[in-house]
């Protein structure tokens, strides 16, 4: 059965959305302690985002372009659907497929934002998420077949109930590392660095805009908290999964609080080491090398 | 090499002037056709890359930066002709707001000069109170640099506690003077408050907490694998090349050249204390992290020494009429970021010529050098580590026929200087 619907699991769907907001405002708020500020309230990202929903179009010759207009609304689409098969509202076998498809969709959406923004900073921005996501998104893809090979479930919604850290350390290692690339924090946020490209791919985006893409990028920080719960935690069931996030929340803030930035080089040759680290556990589950 | 006059082309490189009507649909496919590896891009003067009113245009091939040229003048306030103006009371306070970060520097300057024309002795205690000032701005600066410099390369975390240990000096700075950023403490032959022993106690507990943190700091910068990355071999100035620049303050001094106004022509009691030179051999801009860093520690250990020599007798009364001698005078001190030259022009009590010379006028000229074949990612790490102040350093700027120039005093003597 593809479809699986119930009432709990669409209104968690449907109340994603908010959660990403919470997330990051305990996020944001975690950050500031640990940096000795007091920070913003946990509600800030809903302020912010009232305000730019009510800010006027802006009308540039950059509008001109289609792909300038739209890439922020699919972006957010597709961030949001991206918790279809974890939540078990799509349902059939090889779903995983799936989900390496719509997260490499996500990425090259924001891409593409950055690249019909036409300047000069989010090109130069979305030219290095490229080579960063070609790295990380095939990190990402072995990951989750690790996890399949080793648990031997073919269905997301059927994984659940195992605690993996302590099985695949290599793979939980590669996977922290990564999800600070995509999260965009540091050591690996080469691509939102605003000091050398200031916003990035948002640079030249304003109101309803730059909340959608904004928005995206804090539901895309929430599923790739839910995926490392889902993976390596074990899924218990959706309360707690949504209480535990905010552990994940204050780890976030914790790896982005006590390290600086790489450049773009150097980022990538830590995914490449990363990948190397990856395969070597992707080749121990194939041989059946498990010892404990 | 100067920036081209047309700046459509440069804002927007990669599209051809009058390509596209206003209104016309802007296809993909054009779009596409564009070249992406090659185009310029502006850096300031607001970026979050520097935070001072500057413009360096950067040519890009890829990542790599082929060319750079620095756009001036956004900040010139005519310093030195509104001097001509003041007399030298009123002159005392106009000086310190060259800089926002070295005020003190500039008004030390401009006394050490004064005082040098009216042949006066000073008490030692004026002298003691003059460096203590100056050293708590060598140490606000150095923190606040740090802490800017960590931002640029990411470490959000190590820029907010160096703000925290900065505030602990502003502190100070409220306690004996009254002010936290434009001191106002200096006067003609004096200063206008005393220091006595809460003040002492205050101080020195303030300095504890940042001693105790600046451990921290230098081991993090020196053992963090992330920030060693960035910093250690980034930037390099070599001891010729920071002789050819003549490169003054902490830059020379991590280039391994041993200047420094405090040993080399000692002003108040600099001679009487007891402190090293600190000098790194690498040239990189890790080494002028370091010492920066190494530098508050001699600042504190002079501080301490100050508090010690200091005594119960009271300041003398400072007159509002001063008189000066008809005369040509200079002074120099140690700013936080180097070698700060004053010349003044004395006739009838009054300025006639000022000639201010800031140590960032020599860091201008080494930094299209420096970037030439680095990434971008490594703009921030080498503008920072310059500690550039143009602010203070912006000197001459013509206008004529709504063209706007900025010129040396070289430039300005060859163009417009003829007869």
């Amino acid at each position: 059965m593809i479809l699986d619907l119930s009432i709990a699991k669409i209104s968690v769907f449907i109340l994603l959305p908010i959660f990403a907001l919470i997330f990051e405002g305990i996020r944001r708020k975690s950050f500031a302690r640990m940096q000795h500020r007091i920070g913003p309230p946990i509600h800030q990202p809903f302020l912010d985002m009232i305000k730019l929903f009510n800010k006027k179009k802006s009308n540039t010759l950059g509008t001109e372009n289609v792909f300038f207009r739209i890439s922020p609304y699919l972006d957010f689409i597709v961030c949001w659907i991206l918790f279809l098969p974890i939540l078990g509202i799509l349902n059939f076998n090889y779903d995983f497929i799936l989900l390496i498809y719509l997260l490499v969709l996500s990425g090259g959406l924001s891409i593409l934002a950055g690249l019909s923004s036409n300047n000069p900073f989010s090109i130069i921005s979305s030219i290095r998420d490229m080579i960063m996501m070609i790295c990380y998104e095939i990190i990402f893809a072995i990951i989750l077949i690790i996890v399949m090979l080793f648990t031997n479930v073919i269905n997301l919604s059927n994984l659940g109930g195992i605690f993996l850290a302590y099985r695949l350390p290599l793979a939980l290692i590669g996977f922290l590392y990564i999800m600070t690339a995509i999260v965009r924090i540091t050591p690996l946020d080469t691509v939102s660095a605003h000091t050398e490209v200031l916003e990035g791919e948002d640079t030249e985006f304003s109101g309803k805009g730059l909340a959608y893409l904004l928005w995206s990028a804090y539901l895309k920080d929430l599923f790739m908290a839910y995926m490392l719960l889902f993976l390596f935690i074990g899924y218990f069931n959706w309360y707690y999964l949504f209480l535990l996030s905010f552990i994940v929340a204050l780890i976030i803030a914790f790896i982005r609080a006590s390290t600086c930035r790489y450049k773009v080089t150097q980022a990538f040759k830590r995914l490449l080491y990363i990948l190397v680290i990856v395969l070597i556990e992707f080749v121990r589950i194939r041989k059946g090398w498990i010892w404990w | 090499m100067s920036p081209s006059s047309n700046r459509q082309t440069i804002w927007i490189p990669h599209l051809p002037e009058n390509q596209y009507e206003v209104g016309e649909r802007r296809s993909f496919i054009k779009f596409s056709e564009t070249k992406m590896h090659d185009y310029k891009i502006p850096i300031g003067p607001q970026s979050p890359t520097m935070k001072e009113p500057i413009c360096i245009r950067i040519k890009l091939d890829g990542n790599k930066i082929k060319d750079s040229w620095i756009k001036l003048g956004y900040i010139h306030r005519g310093i030195e002709k509104i001097l001509e103006t003041k007399n030298i009371n009123q002159a005392l306070y106009t000086v310190e707001h060259i800089c926002g970060i070295c005020s003190y520097a500039h008004s030390a300057c401009f006394t050490l000069a004064m005082e040098k024309l009216m042949d006066f002795k000073k008490q030692q205690k004026v002298k003691l109170i003059r460096m203590i000032i100056a050293e708590l701005e060598r140490i606000h600066s150095h923190l606040l640099w740090f802490g800017f410099s960590m931002h640029e390369i990411g470490f959000e975390t190590l820029f907010n506690y160096a703000m925290r240990e900065r505030e602990y000096v502003l502190e100070c700075f409220e306690k004996l003077t009254g002010n936290r950023v434009h001191h106002g403490i200096n006067k003609l032959q004096t200063v206008r408050y005393d220091i006595d022993l809460k003040h002492k106690e205050f101080v020195i507990s303030r300095l504890k907490k940042i001693e105790n943190m600046l451990n921290f700091y230098i081991k993090t910068t020196q053992t963090n694998k992330v920030i060693l990355s960035r910093l250690q071999g980034n930037g390099i100035i070599t001891r010729n090349m920071a002789k050819h620049f003549s490169l003054v303050g902490p830059m020379a001094r991590a280039s391994n050249i041993k200047i420094d106004v405090r040993k080399d022509n000692p002003y108040e009691a600099y001679e009487q204390m007891d402190f090293q030179m600190i000098t790194r051999t690498q040239g990189d801009a890790l080494a002028r992290t370091l010492v920066r860093l190494d530098e508050i520690n001699e600042s504190i250990k002079i501080i301490k020494q100050c508090f010690v020599k200091i005594t119960d007798k009271p300041i003398p009364k400072f007159e509002t009429n001063v008189k000066l001698n008809n005369g040509e005078t200079f002074a120099r001190v140690e700013a936080p970021r180097g070698e700060n030259f004053h010349f003044y022009k004395i006739q009838n009590n009054k300025i006639t010529r000022a000639k201010v010379r800031t140590p960032t006028f020599a860091y201008i000229s080494i930094l299209t050098h420096l970037l030439k074949d680095k990434e971008i990612g490594d703009v921030p790490v080498i503008v920072s580590s310059l500690d550039p102040c143009f602010g203070c350093m912006e000197r001459m700027i013509i206008v004529k026929d709504n063209k706007k120039e900025v010129l040396t005093e070289d430039d300005f003597r060859s163009k417009y200087c003829k007869d």
